[in-house]
C-alpha cells in the first residue's frame, strides 16, 4: 500500500517537474518571438516613427500586467485610494511605463537580444533571462512573470542590470507620497 | 456538510488570494526601509547631483556627440577596448582577493591574449575568437564580498553616486591603477600628472561615448533626480557585489 502510494507520489511529481519545464520553455519561446518581432520592427525603415512603436506596443503590451504592477508600485498606498483614484492612477502610470519602455528602445543600435534561460522560481513565478548584446558590452534583462488567475504568464516586474524597474518605482511612489498627495504623483507622472 | 465544503472552497479561495499579494509583499518590502534610509550628507548630495546633472547634459554629452560624430565607430571601440585592457590587472587583483580563482585566471588570459594577439588591447580577441568574458571587479566590489556595508550615500563631483564603501575602493583602485601617477609608488607608466590627467580625460570620454543617451534616457524615469539615483545606484551595486 504504501509503496503504491511512494510511486504513485514520484509519478504525480515528475509529470508536474517535466510540466512546469515544458511550461518555462513554452513561455521564454514566446517572449523570444515577440522580441524578434520587436527588433524585426525597429529595424523596418518603411515604417513611420509612430506606426512603428504603436505595432511594437501592441506586439509585447499583451505580455504586461500593468494592472498588477500599477497595485504593487504603490503598496501598502494603493487600499487607501477609492476605486476611481486606483483607475485614474493605473492609467497614467501604464501610459507612462510604455512611454519608458518606447524612449530606451530608441537606444537600440545593432544590439542583439539573447536569451538563456527560464526558470521557475515558485508555483506561480517565472523568471526569464536575457542579455542585450552590444559592440562592447552586455546587459542583463530579467524578466518576472506571476501566474494569473486566468491562468496566463503575465510580466509584473522587469530588471535591467540588477535595477527593478518596479522596486524603483515603489521607492519614488513612497517618497513621493510621504510629502504629497496621491494628486501631486499623478500630476509629477503626466508631466 | 454540503455548505461546509462550500464554506471550505471560498476560505481556500480567499487565503490564497491574500498569499498570493503577501507573497509580492515579501519580494520588495525592504522599500520601507529605503525611504527611511540614513542619509546624513542628503543636502550636499542634492546640490551635487543636480552639478553633476548639469555638467553631463551640457558639457560632457556636447563633446561625446562630437566625438562619436567624428570617429566611426570601430575607431571607438578599439579605444574603448585599449582602457578596457589596461583596467584588466586591476580586476585580475580583485578578483583574487575576492577568491574568484577561475576567474581571476580567465582575466590573466584575456589581458595576454588583448595585449598580444589584440595589438595592445585595441581588439577584443579574448572574447571575439576565445569567448572568454570579462570579469570586472573593483575594490568596492571586493570589500562588498567581505561583508563591508555600503555605508551612507555620497555623491561625488564628476563621478556621480557612490557610497563611503565605494568611494574607499576607488581610491584604492586609483592607487594601484598603472595609469595614475602616484609619486610614492615606485614604478609609473606615465612620466607626468598632467599626462596621467589627459589619459583619465580620454578613458572617460571613450566611457561616455559606449552609453551615450543612457543616462539622459534613464533620468526620464525619475521623479526627483537625486533619490532616484541612489536607488538606481546601491540597486545596480548589490547586483554586482553579488555576482
Amino acid at each position: 500500500m504504501l509503496l503504491k502510494f511512494f510511486k504513485a507520489a514520484i509519478f504525480v511529481t515528475l509529470i508536474a517537474s517535466i510540466s512546469f519545464a515544458d511550461e518555462a520553455q513554452e513561455l521564454r519561446l514566446k517572449v523570444q518571438g515577440k522580441i524578434s518581432n520587436v527588433m524585426t520592427l525597429l529595424k523596418d525603415n518603411e515604417l513611420q516613427k509612430e506606426q512603428r512603436e504603436h505595432k511594437i506596443l501592441r506586439e509585447i503590451e499583451v505580455l504586461f500586467d500593468y494592472n498588477l504592477i500599477a497595485r504593487l508600485s504603490l503598496g501598502k498606498e494603493w487600499k487607501k485610494l477609492n476605486s476611481k483614484k486606483q483607475g485614474e492612477f493605473t492609467t497614467t502610470f501604464t501610459k507612462k511605463l510604455k512611454e519608458s519602455y518606447l524612449e530606451k528602445l530608441r537606444l537600440f543600435n545593432d544590439e542583439e537580444v539573447v536569451f538563456e534561460t527560464s526558470k521557475q522560481t515558485k508555483k506561480n513565478r517565472m523568471q526569464i533571462l536575457s542579455y542585450i548584446i552590444g559592440k562592447t558590452d552586455k546587459k542583463m534583462v530579467l524578466y518576472k512573470f506571476h501566474k494569473s488567475k486566468e491562468g496566463s504568464w503575465l510580466i509584473y516586474d522587469l530588471e535591467i542590470e540588477g535595477i527593478s524597474i518596479l522596486r524603483t518605482y515603489r521607492t519614488q511612489f513612497a517618497t513621493e507620497l510621504k510629502k504629497g498627495t496621491i494628486d501631486t504623483l499623478l500630476e509629477k507622472l503626466n508631466a | 456538510m454540503k455548505a461546509l465544503f462550500t464554506l471550505f472552497f471560498i476560505l481556500g479561495f480567499v487565503l490564497t488570494q491574500a498569499s498570493d499579494d503577501s507573497s509580492f509583499d515579501d519580494e520588495f518590502n525592504d522599500d520601507e526601509q529605503i525611504v527611511t534610509i540614513i542619509d546624513p550628507l542628503s543636502s550636499y548630495n542634492e546640490v551635487m547631483t543636480d552639478f553633476n546633472d548639469y555638467f553631463y547634459t551640457n558639457a560632457l554629452e556636447p563633446v561625446v556627440n562630437g566625438y562619436a560624430h567624428i570617429f566611426p565607430h570601430e575607431v571607438r571601440s578599439s579605444l574603448h577596448n585599449f582602457f578596457n585592457n589596461l583596467y584588466s590587472p586591476i580586476s585580475i587583483v580583485n578578483n583574487l582577493l575576492q577568491f574568484e580563482v577561475a576567474d581571476a585566471t580567465e582575466e590573466v588570459a584575456r589581458f595576454v591574449l588583448n595585449s598580444t594577439i589584440g595589438i595592445g588591447g585595441l581588439f577584443d580577441t579574448a572574447k571575439t575568437n576565445f569567448n572568454l568574458d570579462a570579469h570586472t571587479e573593483d575594490f568596492g566590489q571586493t570589500l562588498g564580498v567581505w561583508g563591508v556595508g555600503s555605508g551612507f550615500h555620497i555623491v561625488l563631483p564628476f563621478f556621480g553616486p557612490s557610497n563611503l564603501r565605494d568611494s574607499l575602493g576607488i581610491f584604492v583602485d586609483y592607487y594601484i591603477n598603472p595609469l595614475n601617477r602616484i609619486e610614492a609608488r615606485g614604478h609609473n607608466m606615465v612620466s607626468t600628472k598632467s599626462e596621467s590627467f589627459g589619459i583619465g580625460s580620454a578613458k572617460s570620454l571613450s566611457t561616455a561615448s559606449q552609453h551615450k543617451g543612457e543616462y539622459a534616457v534613464m533620468k526620464k524615469d525619475a521623479l526627483d533626480l537625486y533619490p532616484f539615483l541612489r536607488d538606481v545606484y546601491e540597486q545596480h551595486r548589490n547586483k554586482v557585489i553579488g555576482e
